[in-house]
């Protein structure tokens, strides 16, 4: 039995009053006749005065205001309803209120008066407001959208639950060490630029010093705060005065990014706030996790791609006397013969003997050495050629592994390009000798001369009385020696203008040079130019083609000669010089000319590039392509007091191999 | 034989087959002959040789031959001179002067025992 309690009117007066909620009482016109002191402070109200009189439907808004009015009409209908809407307080405050409007009636049944008693669930709503955008976000990172995208989309969902602020999500490089961006989409670019690549560290903003830390940073005021110093000018031209920033880690605690809030004030942060940026730290560390994963995972599977497409079309097992023990082939139809006909059998049998004598020779010194050998070899089929690299290791000291790749596309495309360089390289000879021609009929000229000379002087010794046999048998020899002097310039002539076959052999360098001053000594002459040389003695021969060398040589000489066209005639020297050293045998060829325009020292050796009045522009750029199939280099450089020198570098013939 | 005239004569040519071959027919043809390598070897040779006619190539190392003829007239030297050239197509011919008697290698007997009575005869 409940004893003692005041009057039932009293108590209720006082359990309104006392309640946290906002409760008024509405009269049957609409208008508020009572609110308590819980309302005032709710809707931001100085006193009562402020609503009481006013229609309760009018402080709502659209749908709301529907929602309501519908309350309204049932409760005066006498029945208790509710309903959830959005009203701002007299502030602008948004506001979300959880309704009940029940009906008052008297002893008769007749509603009199409606009491509404609104709970303020903003708070509420938000909290489930943001559970959905977190969802959302969870939801883009399961189904692999881009990482800006969820970062942007997580930055927004924090900004809409903030207070007037800006976000930013900044990455970590996988350096380790520089801010990379991530997602800021309401931070001014230029800020995001500004930042872009800056190092982390103890002095780095707000953001660069929590990575460098792996704890948030907090600074209420950007203008005092040391971790700003070298950043504020930049916060205060963007109008930052506020920032704190939480490290984003991944699950194994390592740091990735860092979750920055921004203020235009100096303030704290609230409760509130220090949570939703953990819980966006949170989620911005998954999403980045799983974009690495899948970045790793892509990455992987691009490697093992490219190792499948690495994979050798075939691979043989041979033991140690050429039999085929075992094959791998990665399209077993691409096989030129079925693995019947090869497998059990010996090389010897199978292979042609120049493929299976290359075999054994790698085969041994895969056996002999550990080191893989490898050879190439072509074989005809379908009436094409096929060529192949084969490259050989040791696997045990019973088994060989051959592992063998088709090459033909390679080699017909590298076939194409000797082709085109030396036809090339000919037609540049050919322009070469055309302007040397006046050279070479002076160079024939003389042993000509001395052949019809030598002739008359023979017929008149041996007409005299009486004849004069001696001589005229003197002068019979010279005829013959005239006659293959004039037949060496003519046999020089036609190697240069042959469209042969690129051969290499072993090479003295001082022939090659004396070979090519030889056909260009009347050319000397003519220009007044005078040559020195300095051929090292003994100079240890180059693997080259002869032709080759020669025309590169010829090349240098005569732009050389070119160069020296407006000097005066003691200046007119040139300067052949060979010597040995470091495993290259050095060709230089040095003038006294014009030397070469700085800003054009990089292009010399470019086709079509040419400092001189006759020529294509191809010399120089096929002397190079030259020297760089016989291993080398070519060097231009200026002297340091006139003219400019040429220095071709070759490497010496390995002394093993010149057996 | 055409000349009974007995000459002395320099011959100025670099290539020594072509030297060596003059010096043969010249000598089978009765004359004296004095070899030179160089213009620069002739003109050191000095004065007092008495040639009755030289022989010059005109392309030479150094000092060339149309050069050797200038530096003699300078001199006040004036020797008759049969100019010898070996040049092609591009050459120093169109500087050689017009009153000197110029045989393009290889020439004949003929061309070479006329322009010798020439200039020897032009000068009698």
């Amino acid at each position: 039995m409940i004893v003692g309690l005041p009057p039932f009117e009293l108590l209720g007066r006082h359990l309104i009053e006392g309640s946290s909620d906002c409760v008024k009482l509405v009269d049957l016109d609409g208008r508020v006749v009572y609110l308590n002191s819980a309302g005032i402070e709710l809707l931001d109200l100085n006193c009562t005065d402020d609503l009481i009189g006013r229609v309760w439907v009018d402080l709502w808004e659209g749908e709301h205001q529907a929602a309501a009015r519908a309350a309204v009409a049932r409760a005066m209908a006498g029945e208790r309803t509710s309903f959830e809407g959005f009203c701002q307080t007299a502030r602008g405050a948004d506001k979300w209120w959880d309704v009940v409007v029940t009906p008052i009636a008297d002893n008769d049944g007749t509603v009199v008066q409606l009491l509404a008693i609104s709970r303020d669930i903003t708070e509420k709503r938000q909290a489930a407001d943001f559970r959905a955008g977190q969802q959302h976000v969870l939801e883009m990172i399961a189904t692999g959208a881009a990482l800006d995208v969820i970062l942007t989309r997580l930055v927004q969902l924090v900004e809409r639950h903030g207070n007037g602020m800006w976000c930013s999500v900044i990455l970590l490089d996988e350096d380790g060490m520089h801010l990379r961006r991530g997602a800021a989409p309401s931070l001014p670019e230029g800020y995001n630029q500004a930042i872009e690549g800056a190092a982390i560290g103890p002095r780095a903003g707000s953001c660069g010093t929590a990575m460098y830390f792996g704890r948030t940073i907090i600074a209420t005021d950007v203008l005092v705060d040391p971790v700003w110093e070298d950043y504020r000018e930049l916060a205060v031209a963007y109008g930052f005065r506020a920032c704190w920033s939480t490290p984003i880690f991944s699950a194994q605690k390592r740091v990735l990014g860092s979750f920055a809030m921004y203020y235009p004030d100096p303030r704290p942060p609230l409760d509130e706030e220090a949570r939703l940026v953990e819980v966006a730290a949170n989620i911005a560390g998954i999403a980045i996790e799983h974009h690495r994963t899948l970045e790793a995972l892509r990455r992987s599977e691009e490697r093992n791609r490219a190792i499948l497409r690495a994979i050798p079309d075939w691979m043989f097992i041979l033991d140690p006397n050429g039999v085929f023990v075992d094959y791998h082939a990665k399209n077993p139809a691409d096989l030129l013969v079925p693995p019947e006909v090869f497998l059990g059998k010996a090389m010897w049998d199978v292979l042609p003997p120049v493929i299976s004598s290359a075999l054994a020779t790698a085969m041994a010194g895969a056996l002999a050495s550990d080191e893989p050998k490898k050879f190439e070899y072509s074989l005809e089929s379908d009436q094409a050629q096929h060529f192949y690299e084969a490259c050989v290791v040791r696997c045990d000291a019973n088994r060989i592994l051959s592992i063998v790749r088709d090459i033909s596309d390679r080699k017909r495309a590298e076939m194409d390009a000797h082709a085109q360089r030396r036809e090339l390289a000919h037609l540049s000879r050919v322009a070469t000798l055309g302007e040397l021609s006046g050279a070479m009929a002076h160079e024939l000229s003389q042993p000509m001369s001395a052949i019809l000379i030598n002739a008359y002087a023979a017929v008149r010794l041996l007409s005299q009385e009486p004849a004069d046999l001696a001589e005229a048998k003197a002068a019979i020899e010279d005829i013959i020696s005239n006659d293959k002097r004039a037949g060496a310039v003519i046999e020089r002539l036609r190697t240069l203008l042959k469209k042969g076959h690129v051969a290499f052999e072993a090479l003295d360098m001082n022939d090659v040079a004396r070979d090519v001053l030889d056909l260009t000594r009347s050319d000397f002459l003519a220009r007044r130019i005078s040559v020195t040389t300095h051929l090292a003695p003994a100079l240890p021969r180059i693997d080259g083609d002869r032709v080759q060398l020669q025309q590169v040589l010829l090349n240098l000489v005569l732009n050389a000669c070119e160069s020296m066209n407006a000097n005066d005639v003691n200046e007119r020297r040139l300067t052949v010089t060979t010597t040995a050293n470091d495993g290259f045998v050095q060709l230089a060829v040095s003038d006294r000319g014009v030397g070469i325009p700085e800003d054009q020292r990089a292009a010399v050796f470019e086709p079509f590039v040419t400092f001189r009045e006759q020529g294509l522009g191809l010399g120089l750029a096929i002397s190079r392509s030259i020297i760089l199939t016989h291993g080398g280099q070519i060097v231009a450089e200026n002297n340091p007091d006139r003219g400019a020198t040429f220095t071709c570098l070759i490497p010496m013939r390995p002394v093993a191999s010149t057996m | 034989m055409i000349d009974s005239t007995a000459m002395t004569l320099a011959v100025v040519d670099d290539d020594v087959d072509v030297r060596a071959a003059l010096n043969r027919l010249l000598r089978a043809m009765g004359h004296q002959v004095r070899l030179f390598a160089s213009a620069e070897e002739f003109a050191g040779a000095g004065d007092g040789h008495g040639f009755d006619c030289v022989i010059l190539d005109i392309r030479l190392p150094g000092l060339n031959g149309l050069e050797l003829r200038e530096q003699m007239r300078t001199a006040g030297r004036r020797l008759p001179l049969v100019f010898i050239t070996g040049d092609g197509d591009y050459s120093l011919g169109d500087d050689i002067p017009a009153d000197v008697p110029t045989l393009r290698k290889p020439f004949d007997e003929d061309s070479l025992v006329a322009a010798l009575s020439n200039v020897v005869g032009s000068l009698k």
